[in-house]
């Protein structure tokens, strides 16, 4: 029986339960947001002791599943004020699942001190350690591993957590045991660190993975779903050689890639820094182009980034955080941009947050578009803790709060992700009615309105997008509480045999029944916990609004602005139009 | 009509020399179809096709000055 780990830090105590009826059939966001609806007050401070931060692992951790190691972190966000939850790859996640521990629920406040939680195959404690305190994370985790095995996972806040910025983000460490994969979106780290703690650290030695309730079944369709992820052109080809970067060229291309601030969705200097160019460089370097975040993925789309002088700067560097902070930005340098990322990855903040943030203070002129040194300085600035670093560490609507500028791209005081929803409208439509804030994984509708996956639709066309964005927001939730990788979607929209044996395994593993009819349902229920929470929040149909500027400034070279009705957002979130009676 | 090919990805090895575009010249009434193989590439390799960052097909009609943009499958986030 997997176990729900119940930690309260005000009373430094750590309770291990076996996971109530009502939580066994959820990983992932299912369990996150579950577990914050039912338990934290929705109307409460997201830094008081009464919010709660719930980590989850999947419905597959520990097993051999490939891409099932992603890492749940919910909470109610300081930046959006809704419900969060935020997902990573890395190790912690499988190593949740060899240690039978599906949540970790942490409650209260540590009055003083720093924390950190460790598991291991006899139980959990709380342990003091006040010399990690403000530590970078690549200090953090080599003096963690140095004192609880050097194999161990960690799941750690950097300093910007520990001093409660809202874009702090909540690190899981990879494979080689760097602190570079993130939950990044939403502040989940400031509230983890407002907790006072520090880390949660995993070993796993003398642990085996959990075994399945029918081994045969599983280990067949395990199989399975690896010759479906390699014979699939995005997860076998695309990824693996080019990782998620390979899509600068064509969302450039689509004229849909946000420039200067979301000024233009074409950028002239795409090419020095798209997925092609990368490849390139870290070949170059003797650096890796194709990297796992977590074992036994097939996929394999993250990277190992060097800098000119053969020294680790990042391990995955991404198409989020190249855009957010290259064409964001106007900076056009590979290098700067991985440094930047190295620096978010010290201080343990979001790069898509920080680095639009960044593109706020260049649009009010306190450095110019394209000035790489002085984006380098901003993040500095952040990590030294100045009044303009600390609004830039806050996110883009702080940084414009104090810059005095309004033109800000955020949903819900959540920035924006690589995607102009004039140009992909049924992206503008995820990340105005997502419960999420802005968010691009949460309804990714750039799959089937560019990618050609699961069908197509005209980018720019109006109608279809809702109902586009509504189905997929669905289906995502449902994937996020199996708890694989998202990447997984592209075989899944295209090929029966890979969605079958992705269930098969859950069947194999847990003896259900669960069939893909079964996954809209479980999404739909997940995005009515979390709207009510929101509701009960104080969000409201405003919330789910882009900024009024994509209503109005046409984004070149397509020239249109973002059209879809608001009865349609609306619809999308289960509000009833206008004068009628809810039923 | 002069138009304007660029492959991108794996499509790009197409090209000779490292190259990343190529100019054509096309006879009137010419499609995608005719720009592909005009470049060399084999015309079931590209998956998604633009013309002036609009989607198309292969069988789409190219005026002079078009810029085609070619991609294998490709995704990512």
């Amino acid at each position: 029986m997997e176990k729900i780990l119940k930690v309260d830090m005000g009373e430094r105590s750590v309770r291990v339960e076996e996971l109530p009826e009502g939580l066994r059939r959820l990983g992932g966001r299912g369990f996150t947001s579950s577990v914050v609806s039912a338990e934290t007050p929705p109307g409460c401070d997201p830094f008081s002791s009464e919010n709660v931060l719930v980590i989850a692992c999947g419905l597959l951790a520990g097993t051999a599943a490939s891409t099932a190691g992603r890492l749940s972190v919910g909470t109610k966000s300081p930046l959006t004020g809704g419900i969060k939850e935020s997902n990573a790859g890395g190790t912690a996640g499988h190593a949740m699942g060899r240690l039978g521990v599906r949540g970790i629920v942490v409650r209260g406040a540590a009055r003083e001190g720093t924390w950190v939680l460790v598991i291991d195959r006899d139980g959990a404690r709380l342990e003091r350690r006040d010399d990690l305190r403000l530590a970078e994370s690549y200090a953090a985790v080599a003096a963690l591993r140095s004192s609880y095995g050097g194999d161990a996972s960690v799941i750690l806040v950097g300093p910007a957590g520990e001093r409660r910025l809202k874009a702090a983000s909540v690190i899981v460490t990879d494979p080689e045991g760097r602190p570079t994969r993130h939950c990044g979106r939403g502040g989940t780290g400031a509230v983890m660190g407002s907790k006072g703690l520090k880390a949660v650290v995993l070993d796993t030695r003398g642990t085996r993975p959990p075994a399945p309730a029918d081994r045969g079944a599983f280990a067949m369709h395990a199989k399975r779903f690896v010759e479906a992820l390699r014979a699939h052109p995005v997860t076998g080809e695309a990824l693996p050689a080019y990782g998620t970067n390979v899509l600068a060229n064509i969302i450039n291309e689509a004229g849909a890639y946000p420039t200067r601030c979301f000024s233009s969705g074409r950028f002239e200097g795409t090419e020095k820094v798209s997925g092609e160019t990368m490849r390139d460089v870290i070949i170059e370097r003797g650096g890796s182009p194709t990297h796992v975040c977590q074992p036994g993925c097939v996929i394999r789309c993250s990277n190992v980034y060097l800098g000119p002088d053969g020294g680790h700067l990042a391990s995955g560097l991404e198409y989020e955080s190249i855009w957010a902070n290259g064409a964001n930005c106007g900076i056009d340098d590979l290098d700067v941009i991985a440094r930047l990322d190295r620096l978010y990855d010290e201080l343990g903040i979001d790069s898509i947050e920080t680095g639009v943030a960044i593109g706020v203070a260049m649009q009010a002129g306190v450095i110019p578009f394209g000035d790489g040194e002085g984006a380098l300085r901003l993040a500095g600035e952040i990590a030294a803790g100045t009044p303009l670093g600390t609004a830039l560490g806050n996110g883009a609507a702080a940084a414009g709060a104090r810059l005095g500028c309004a033109r800000v791209p955020v949903v819900k005081g959540q920035a924006l992700p690589a995607y102009d929803p004039r140009a992909i409208k049924g992206m503008g439509v995820t990340y105005a009615t997502s419960t999420m804030g802005a968010d691009h994984t949460a309804g990714y509708a750039v799959a089937t309105s560019i990618l050609n996956c699961g069908g197509s639709l005209d980018p720019l066309a109006t109608e279809g997008q809702a109902a586009l964005s509504k189905r997929l927001q669905a289906a995502t939730a449902a994937l996020d509480s199996i708890g694989v990788c998202l990447f997984v979607a592209f075989p899944v929209l295209d090929d029966p045999a890979a969605l079958e044996s992705l269930l098969g395994m859950v069947n194999a593993r847990h003896g259900w029944g669960m069939t893909a009819a079964d996954l809209p349902a479980m999404g739909e229920e997940i995005l009515r916990i979390e709207r009510r929470f929101n509701a009960a929040a104080g969000l409201t149909a405003a919330d789910d609004r882009l900024p009024a500027f994509f209503l109005t400034e046409p984004l070149e070279p397509h020239r249109h602005v973002f059209d879809i009705p608001e009865r349609e957002l609306d619809e999308v979130c289960g509000r009833p139009p206008e004068g009628a009676e809810r039923p | 009509m002069t138009v304007d090919v660029r492959p991108f990805a794996t499509l790009r090895r197409h090209l000779p020399g490292g190259e990343t575009a190529l100019r054509i010249r096309l006879g009137d009434g010419a499609t995608v179809r005719d720009a592909v193989r005009r470049a060399g590439i084999p015309e079931e390799s590209p998956r998604i096709v633009m013309v002036n960052g609009r989607l198309a097909t292969l069988d789409a009609a190219l005026a002079d000055g078009d810029a085609v943009s070619l991609f294998p499958a490709v995704g990512g986030g």
